[in-house]
């Protein structure tokens, strides 16, 4: 009883749609090898100049070393209290457990922008504004989320009784966690990692409103440039961000195969 | 060491830095927006007042702005579950060969820089962009079709960015309807487009609730691709917020507006909730 | 190696008991089950004794240390559970060495006491092998030996067969209990199954409702039945209640039976059951026997066995087996029989609501 396959309009359709998807990413790409300021289709002429001119200035270098340190550093943060915390909240060390899990997941709730200005207020107030620390404690709550949902998830998805298994046969809390149950959750773990070091990498709600002018990053940095135009280097480090991501897609698949997770 | 001992332990930083960056801060926004500000010489201490409420319904501009997102979250919407039922369609009852790149192409785009994808949109849609100089070497038009910083490119841009999120909730909605269901209803005489009106729709409302809901609230509280494609005229109320906050250091006001949106947001989204609550009950 | 004791133990979630006050002496290298059906506090014992929960009251003895608060990672235990609890990213020989390194062993004596282990359950030169690869048998066997490479002072078995195939129970029981009498270990076993505790143990624990119904050794528990409940947990009974009148066990119509056991004081009214295997359909001159007439009213071949439905006069109906390559395979329905049931067959217990 097989027949039960779409038709030819909506698998059109479909297609179309996917194809729409594509569409800006693929033009990024083609408008930072092009040769005229402006693309056309057919591109022009075919040139690397672009991406020379984002590799020798400083102000992209220095945006994008900003970028990497802070998604890095957020997303480690969040992993170690992130699963801290969500194993505390599967074992149910605590009472209110699904008080608490809203608590960890609002963060995915709040407006991004509302986020972004009650730290901006928050932070001036306290007196700590423009600073490193100020920028990764903020992208720490906003990260965390992804390493809670995945880490909840992973767990639920390993057999209790090999952490009862390892108690009894002479291993504590933390050896047990060590050896059982942080290689049983790495898959899961690392899809929220990902997630989270993806959503600290183009994240400009909140940064905007906290980065002083020494830590901008790479978002930022194309945000309020593309506010003078279409300059092809914003293209050009676009591409670079785009082969990176996949880049880095590829590598956490053969690493712990984690597409299961997503 | 007792459970709750160890359990504190291990919960107890994470909860630190929430409360600290994030509850409170969110708070400490409602006595903000109660306070005066004076262009010029700045918030003035000590006052109360409920003018920047008031402002958001009975200022004509402001309540534009209001509208206006409100219409496009409603638009996009709409505009993604017509867009994406087909590509969810096609994911989960087409042929189960092309089931996994098909996602991966819907989740693609998802994965890379959001400020990126906008970019793409405007090199597409700008005066001089990819659209028109085709439409103009084909000869179609003459002048370059205006088709940002207006309500055409934000909702096209929009419409992309949360396209992927609306598939991948109806394709969880579709994945639970039997296909039994469908093969029964045709076998009882229904037609393709009847089975779909009578049965799949129906028995997917949960999950295009779902998604729409999703949509709607990202929507309204989009900042990057309106700003990127509508520029600092075309407002909607994240790139307002914005403004009064970077341009205007009008904190109160931004305040008061963000509230608002952050209050409608959780509402939305809590009623939602607990209405699929409901729902999944009487499944 | 040493004795379990249990002193009172207690298990209480809320205001709902699950345990109620069991007490038991386990001697050492004994061999224990502790039979009884789901929900009777059998595997909540076990749990207890392992250090996963811990007892509302009570004390908890393993030799002369008190272990009852005790971490289960301190109480040299060896466990084995219903699902195995392999380690599925580590191999069948870390697998079983990860008491043993838990311990401080290392290096070459860690190697040959994993391989030991594994030559008792019969798997040497499995060791390279993951969980996964294994086959259920095979993996059961690495769950025992991973529990007793590091020579515990007790052995828990949580119904360490109830995922296996009937003919794969069968052989796995024997290999158990093999292995139990070479090593000594004092042993707890819990299951469901009747016929797996009476043939594994050197006594029984009866269980029901949280509390002890019977511990004593298999053809006790079988022959002399201690309670109702354990009269028709084991084996397939025929229940059937009688009063006492002049030491006998009269039914009704006039029938009556005459038994070896205390029947009970005068007048009293009784449940009696008599095993289906120990009712004969064909005469013997044997004059102890109880005579009953009754009538064939369903037949039924299972292969080995033939089952029968006798009524009686008073209603009554006794579900008989029968060996279907002896005499008394091939009564048709509707035939005139008469019952024979000798008197040790006949249980005699207080008449009580139904357990």
């Amino acid at each position: 009883m097989n027949d039960q396959r779409p038709g030819f309009s909506v698998t059109t359709i479909a297609w179309a749609v996917i194809i729409f998807l594509q569409i800006p990413v693929i033009v990024v790409v083609l408008a930072s090898f092009s040769e005229t300021t402006y693309l056309t289709i057919p591109p022009q002429g075919l040139t690397l100049k672009w991406f020379e001119a984002v590799l020798t200035d400083t102000t992209y270098l220095t945006a994008i070393r900003n970028s990497l340190l802070l998604a890095l550093g957020s997303t480690l943060i969040s992993l170690v209290l992130g699963v801290a915390a969500s194993y505390a909240l599967f074992r149910k060390m605590l009472p209110g457990t699904e008080v608490l899990t809203s608590l960890l997941m609002s963060p995915l709730i709040v407006p991004s922008v509302v986020i972004g200005v009650a730290l901006l207020q928050y932070f001036t107030l306290v007196g700590l504004r423009g600073g490193f620390l100020v920028l990764l404690i903020a992208h720490v709550v906003i990260t965390v989320p992804y390493i809670v949902r995945s880490a909840l998830a992973s767990l639920s998805g390993i057999d209790l009784s090999v952490e009862e298994a390892a108690r009894v046969l002479g291993a504590n809390g933390l050896t047990t966690f060590r050896l059982i149950t942080l290689p049983l959750i790495k898959p899961g773990l690392v899809a929220g990692a990902l997630f989270a070091f993806v959503t600290s990498m183009e994240n400009v709600p909140v940064t905007i409103f906290l980065a002083g002018p020494r830590q901008t990053t790479l978002p930022i940095l194309i945000f309020t440039s593309v506010e003078m135009g279409v300059d092809p280097s914003v293209a050009a480090v676009s591409t670079m961000l785009i082969i990176a991501t996949v880049a880095a897609l590829f590598v956490a698949e053969r690493w712990t195969g984690f597409h299961r997770f997503v | 060491m007792t459970s709750v001992r160890s359990g504190l332990l291990l919960f107890g930083p994470l909860l630190l830095v929430l409360t600290g960056a994030f509850v409170v801060p969110l708070l400490l926004l409602a006595p903000t927006s109660f306070q005066e500000y004076q262009p010029g010489s700045g918030i003035v201490s000590g006052s109360f007042t409920l003018g920047n409420y008031a402002r958001i319904v009975a200022d004509d501009y402001y309540r534009e702005v209001v509208l206006r997102t409100l219409g496009l979250g409603v638009s996009v919407t709409i505009a993604c579950l017509m867009l994406g039922y087909p590509v969810a369609y096609l994911i989960v009852r087409g042929h189960p060969r092309w089931r996994l790149p098909l996602t991966l192409l819907v989740i693609f785009p998802l994965m890379l820089n959001l400020v990126v994808r906008s970019f793409g949109w405007i090199v597409l849609l700008t005066n001089r962009g990819v659209v028109n100089n085709l439409l103009t070497d084909l000869g179609v038009i003459e002048t370059p079709l205006k088709l940002m910083f207006n309500l055409t490119g934000v909702m096209i841009g929009l419409t992309h960015i949360y396209l992927p999120f609306m598939v991948l909730m109806l394709v969880a909605a579709l994945q639970n309807v039997p296909r039994d269901v469908e093969a029964a209803a045709s076998t009882l005489g229904s037609g393709r487009f009847h089975v779909f009106h009578a049965v799949t729709l129906p028995l997917t409302a949960p999950g295009i609730i779902a998604g729409s809901i999703l949509v709607f609230v990202l929507t309204i509280s989009a900042l990057v691709t309106p700003r990127m494609l509508g520029g600092p005229t075309y407002q909607v109320m994240a790139t307002l917020i914005y403004d009064e906050y970077m341009q205007l250091l009008d904190w109160p006001s931004g305040s008061a507006l963000s509230f608002s949106l952050a209050f409608v947001t959780i509402l939305i989204i809590w009623i939602s909730s607990l209405t699929t609550k409901r729902w999944a009950g009487l499944a | 190696m040493s004795n379990l004791t249990l002193e009172n133990v207690v298990k209480r979630y809320g205001d709902m008991s699950i345990v109620k006050g069991v007490s038991l002496n386990i001697g050492d290298g004994e061999f224990v089950s502790l039979l009884g059906p789901s929900d009777c506090g059998k595997t909540t014992i076990l749990r207890m004794v392992a250090g996963l929960n811990e007892p509302s009251e009570g004390t908890i003895r393993i030799g002369s240390t008190d272990v009852t608060r005790l971490a289960p990672n301190k109480r040299n235990i060896g466990l084995v559970f219903q699902s195995y609890a392999l380690f599925p990213h580590l191999t069948v020989f870390e697998n079983v060495a990860f008491g043993l390194r838990r311990k401080g062993e290392t290096g070459t004596a860690l190697e040959t006491r994993v391989n030991e282990a594994l030559t008792m359950v019969r798997l040497s030169g499995y060791g390279e092998r993951y969980p996964r690869q294994l086959s259920g048998g095979q993996q059961q066997r690495v769950a025992m030996a991973r529990a007793i490479a590091p020579r515990p002072n007790v052995l828990l078995f949580d119904e360490p067969l109830s995922n296996l195939d009937a003919k794969l129970r069968d052989e796995m029981q024997i290999e158990l209990k093999r292995l139990q009498r070479s090593l000594g270990i004092t042993t707890l076993f819990v299951t469901h199954d009747q016929a797996e505790a009476l043939s594994l143990s050197d006594r029984v624990c009866v269980m029901h409702d949280g509390i002890i119904q019977q511990f004593a050794a298999p053809e006790d528990i079988y022959r002399r039945p201690a309670t109702a409940f354990v009269a028709s947990f084991i084996g397939k009974p025929n229940r059937l209640k009688a009063t006492v009148q002049n030491g006998r066990l009269v039914l009704g119509q006039g029938l009556g039976l005459v038994s070896e056991h205390p029947p009970g004081a005068e007048g009293e009214n009784v449940d009696l059951f008599i095993r289906q295997e120990a009712i004969s359909l064909s005469s013997s001159d044997d004059h102890r026997a109880n005579r009953i007439p009754g009538i064939v009213a369903l037949r039924s071949f299972s292969g080995p066995q033939v089952q029968y439905v006798i009524r009686i006069a008073d209603g009554h109906e006794f579900i008989v087996q029968a060996a279907s390559s002896g005499s008394g395979s091939d009564l048709a329905q509707g035939q005139h029989v008469t019952l024979e049931v000798l008197p040790q067959d006949v249980l005699v217990l207080p008449g009580a609501a139904q357990p």
